[in-house]
């Protein structure tokens, strides 16, 4: 059977922090108020960033899995003592 | 042009700086602001830096009172536009700000970790079964177990949520994925609760972030 991989306090605070990318890149890119009509000017590479940061999360979702741990992230700038 | 962040009850902007370090300002019509930053052009990288950056903002107003937060990219030609923006849409904003107020949003997840059907130990004796069916069996068990969490879960956390997203399932692994709003003095019991069912379920991973703005939750209210 495979041994569980050790991980070491730097890892699991870099994976905090991709897994909150991978919330902060639902929310950002589905979420949000959306304007619609002429006032609103396309900036060009939304999409070219929905598919870059795609690849992102997915490796992130596969390590998620592989790993195997519970993670509670949390977003960087803002604890739940400061809301 | 002007990138917008968000949309408030009208408080000042806090002093931090938008995105390429532009200052904020805030534009007003009927009480709402909208917090904006002036460029000549502006053309977002595919980066992570990007989102937080936005993100900083947005956290920065959420301090201040109720935002109902942009989503990214969102971009107007000059303050009369986004007057009229606001003008357009004033009594769906103010009823949506009512419905976020004093308020964040937490996102849940759940998914199995055990590890999967290709990775499990070789069975010691003969089975009846090829290879390919262990596989689909241990799948199938693995989408089982997190379906039944995810109800669980679900289950468990509504009640400490004001609002909450259906509960979806991602793409790649039918997994459950749920966005919550959640009143600013129940965090800490909805933290406590997400902790008690990581223990309680054996096999399943339940990450939890936030507290966020409430990107989920802006949807105009009737």
């Amino acid at each position: 059977m495979r041994q569980p991989r050790r991980i070491n306090d730097f890892e699991r605070a870099r994976q905090a922090r991709e897994v909150s990318l991978v919330d902060l890149v639902d929310r950002l890119l589905d979420g949000g108020v959306v304007i619609h009509g002429d006032i609103t000017l396309a900036v060009a590479d939304v999409d070219l960033l929905y598919v870059g940061l795609r690849a992102l999360v997915a490796s992130v979702e596969t390590m998620e899995k592989q790993l195997g741990i519970p993670v509670t992230a949390h977003s960087p700038t803002l604890d739940a003592s400061a809301v | 042009m002007l990138y917008l962040y968000g949309i408030t009850e009208g408080f000042e902007p806090p002093a931090v700086p938008g995105l390429r370090d532009a200052p904020l300002f805030a534009i007003r019509e009927r009480g709402l602001a909208a917090i904006v930053s002036e460029h000549d052009e502006l053309e977002l990288e595919a980066d992570e830096d990007e989102l937080w950056a936005h993100e900083a903002v947005v956290e920065a107003l959420m301090q201040e009172g109720a935002v109902l937060p942009m989503r990214i990219g969102s971009v107007v030609a000059d303050a009369q536009a986004v007057r009229g923006l606001l003008r357009e849409r004033a009594a769906g904003f103010w009823r949506t700000l009512e419905s976020v107020r004093g308020a964040v949003e937490l996102g849940v997840r759940a998914a199995a970790t055990r590890p999967l059907a290709s990775q499990a130990p070789a069975p010691v004796a003969p089975v009846p079964r090829g290879p390919g069916t262990t596989y689909m069996l241990a799948r199938l068990s693995d989408k089982a177990r997190e379906d039944e969490a995810a109800g669980r879960i679900h289950e468990a956390l509504r009640p400490l949520a004001r609002r909450h997203t259906a509960p979806t399932s991602s793409v790649r692994r039918g997994a459950m994925r749920s966005a919550y709003l959640v009143d600013q003095d129940r965090v800490d019991a909805f933290a406590a609760r997400v902790e008690e069912l990581q223990h309680a379920l054996d096999g399943v991973s339940i990450p939890c972030t936030g507290p966020w703005p409430p990107y989920s939750f802006t949807q105009e209210q009737a």
